[in-house]
């Protein structure tokens, strides 16, 4: 039996942002939840092609593909957190700092 | 501390005329990345998971206070407000854009600050002893001599594509605190039997996937010859050195390879060899060392009325100067470390207020100076005694009154899964956790010396491998697994940590480190240190209880 095809969509980062951004079939958005998913080979294939079009190297940089879960969140716990777009933890003035007991 | 004279400051203005330049090219479309990808890295400027990441050149971690402050800007103007301090003494900030990126260099520049050769298969920033200079066990400042490797290394035409990159680190002093025996190149300030002062020289350590001590090459090294010598090295290892496989690539395999009997015999040969002008001249060694002398320190008595009394009077004064006050060869002064790991904060970082505040303390109580450790802490060098006060004082008011230094919740940590695009798992929150397990103060006091250091992948920024214990995150079929080691040592008696066995996953690691400091706690003898327990009693007890639930 052929293996189930697992979601996946297009992701890159900004160019001249850097942050990482989602392909929605029209534009890069900072968010996953705009991105377009493709649920088949022919949809994979056709973000592949925009991925390696020399035209999105002047927008955005590392162009990959990024396999999601049912939920359309990321797979593997790295493209979860890039998604989110922030480290787990609260940092810089935000970090909950207390003295030893 | 060195300042950059004229030839140094056109360099730096020249280099970052050169990048804007570069970085307007690429936006323009002139430059695509894969060409542009290799100009933005000899700038320090990398991609990471969640944003481009500047690592700014701090040689040999010494800075002053207008160049702290200027960070504090920089962070604020152009980032989120904080840094990352690192194991080799630099300073990253996470969040630039690369738009910003020509503005950033240039704000660098005004207060002699680049990030040139912070990245590539160059030779990164030289690192050494934070108590460099002012340690009371040392045979001589070894400073200078990171500067003229600085000058010799800084866009050496031989050496900036070499097969990987290479690290250099030198300690003044017997009591190795710069870790030089797992660099490529370790140089140890030595006298010989006539009482003239050299160097001895190790090659080939390093940690990342295949992790080595390094090994004597020179037990002896006329002073003079240092340059010419390192050229020497470097020129075997470019030749000989593998290019096929980058993880091949370091000097350690060479040295592993040949054998260092082999690979020395090469380097003398080249070094009789060579015609001398690889040999710094005498005057700009003595202009270098000139920078580096002493400061004006006012006579003091030995001991200070006032720390002893506020000692008795303030317990948490008291702990921080058991722990972070660090002695001097300069009577009445002391060197003090300002711990970046307060509980709740990810090792290494400081906000601008935080960069402000230690701006201001050395400005005004540590004769404009300060010190990026590679524990990813900062030492204030030159505090008087009378002054400790006032300055724990001061740095109790932004958080950085940690008195851990040394102790297990002074943690090195790598920035790992969060913000590293090569990690395999996270380490800051590890860290995080491990420190949450031992805040009594007493606990930790008791437990005493005990470094913990922690990689999020194989490539070991974390120096893991030379943790008392380290922790190595690995991704297990997406599963973040944690290996642990124990009996690393960074030291004189450096080691290799050795593996316990089956990894932990991230819930379970905290607990694991428990078990292992629970059974120190448990057989250790009077005054015996983890480390010195571990190699008493060995492995099988501790893995006893590590993996009792398993
Ligand atoms: S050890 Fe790995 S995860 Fe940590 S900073 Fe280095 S490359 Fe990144």
């Amino acid at each position: 039996m052929a293996k189930p095809f697992i979601p996946v969509a297009l992701t890159a980062n900004d160019l001249l942002e850097g942050d990482a951004v989602w392909w929605t079939g029209e534009i890069w958005s900072p968010s996953l939840s705009a991105a377009l998913i493709a649920r088949d080979e022919a949809e994979a294939a056709g973000l592949s092609a925009r991925a390696a079009d020399p035209a999105e190297g002047a927008r955005v940089v590392g162009a990959y593909l990024v396999e999601l879960d049912d939920g359309g969140r990321p797979r593997l716990r790295r493209e979860a957190i890039r998604a989110d777009r922030e480290p787990t933890f609260a940092y810089g003035a935000a970090a909950p700092l207390r003295d030893a007991a | 501390m060195y300042r950059y004279d004229e030839f140094d400051a056109a360099f730096v203005e020249a280099r970052a005329a050169e990048f804007r330049g570069q970085v307007a090219r690429r936006l323009s479309g002139a430059l695509t990345e894969e060409e542009f990808r290799p100009l933005r890295l000899m700038n320090g400027l990398y991609l990471q998971l969640h944003a481009y990441m500047l690592r700014v050149a701090i040689p040999y971690g010494v800075l002053n206070g207008g160049q702290m402050r200027a960070l504090a800007e920089i962070s604020e103007r152009y980032d989120r407000g904080y840094g990352h301090f690192t194991t080799r003494q630099n300073i990253q900030f996470n969040w630039p854009k690369l738009r910003d990126a020509p503005d950033i260099i240039d704000d660098l520049a005004k207060v002699g600050m680049h990030a040139i050769q912070t990245s590539g298969n160059c030779i990164r920033n030289t690192t050494t002893d934070p108590f460099a200079g002012v340690a009371p066990d040392e045979i001589e400042d070894p400073r200078p001599t990171c500067e003229l490797i600085r000058q010799w290394s800084s866009l050496h035409p031989e050496f900036t594509f070499l097969g990987r990159k290479f690290k250099i680190a030198v300690t003044g002093a017997e009591a190795d605190r710069a870790a030089i025996r797992v660099h490529d190149i370790g140089v140890q300030l030595v006298r010989n039997a006539a009482g003239e002062p050299g160097y001895r020289l190790f090659v080939g350590g390093g940690l990342g996937r295949t992790p080595m001590i390094g090994k004597v090459i020179r037990d002896f090294l006329p002073k003079a010859d240092l340059l010419p010598y390192l050229e020497a090295c470097l020129r075997i290892y470019n030749l000989f050195g593998r290019r096929d496989n980058k993880y091949k690539a370091r000097i350690k395999i060479l040295v592993h390879e040949v054998g260092i009997e082999e690979y020395a015999r090469l380097v003398e040969e080249e070094f009789a060899a060579m015609d001398g002008t690889a040999a710094p001249d005498a005057a700009e060694v003595a202009r270098i060392e000139a920078y580096f002398a002493p400061p004006a320190y006012r006579e003091r008595p030995a001991t200070s009325a006032l720390f002893e009394r506020m000692k008795r009077e303030d317990a948490g004064f008291a702990a921080w100067a058991r722990r972070n006050v660090h002695p001097h060869r300069v009577p009445g002064y002391a060197a003090a470390t300002i711990s970046l790991k307060p509980i709740g904060g990810a090792p290494g970082d400081a906000t601008a207020e935080q960069m402000r505040m230690m701006a201001e303390v050395a400005e005004r109580w540590s004769l404009d100076e300060l010190c990026v450790t590679h524990e990813q802490n900062i030492v204030l060098p030159h505090v008087a005694l009378d002054d400790l006060y006032a300055v724990w004082t001061r740095l109790r008011a932004q958080g950085l009154d940690a008195a851990n230094r040394g102790l297990v919740t002074d943690i090195i940590a790598c920035p790992g899964l969060d913000y590293c695009a090569l990690a395999t798992a996270r380490s800051i929150p590890v860290a995080q956790m491990i420190a949450e397990r031992f805040t009594d103060q007493a606990l930790q006091e008791k437990i005493g010396p005990l470094s913990i250091k922690i990689s999020g992948c194989i490539n070991a920024c974390g120096h893991h491998h030379v943790g008392h214990i380290g922790i190595l995150g690995l991704d297990k079929a997406g599963v973040e697994s944690y290996q642990i080691t124990i009996g690393g040592d960074a030291t004189e008696t450096a080691a290799l940590g050795d593996r316990t066995g089956p990894g932990f996953s991230y819930e379970e690691v905290t607990g694991a480190i428990g078990a292992l400091v629970e059974t120190y706690l448990e057989r250790r003898e009077a005054g015996e240190t983890f480390l010195q327990c571990y190699r008493r009693l060995g492995m099988d007890a501790f893995k006893e209880r590590l993996y009792a639930a398993a």
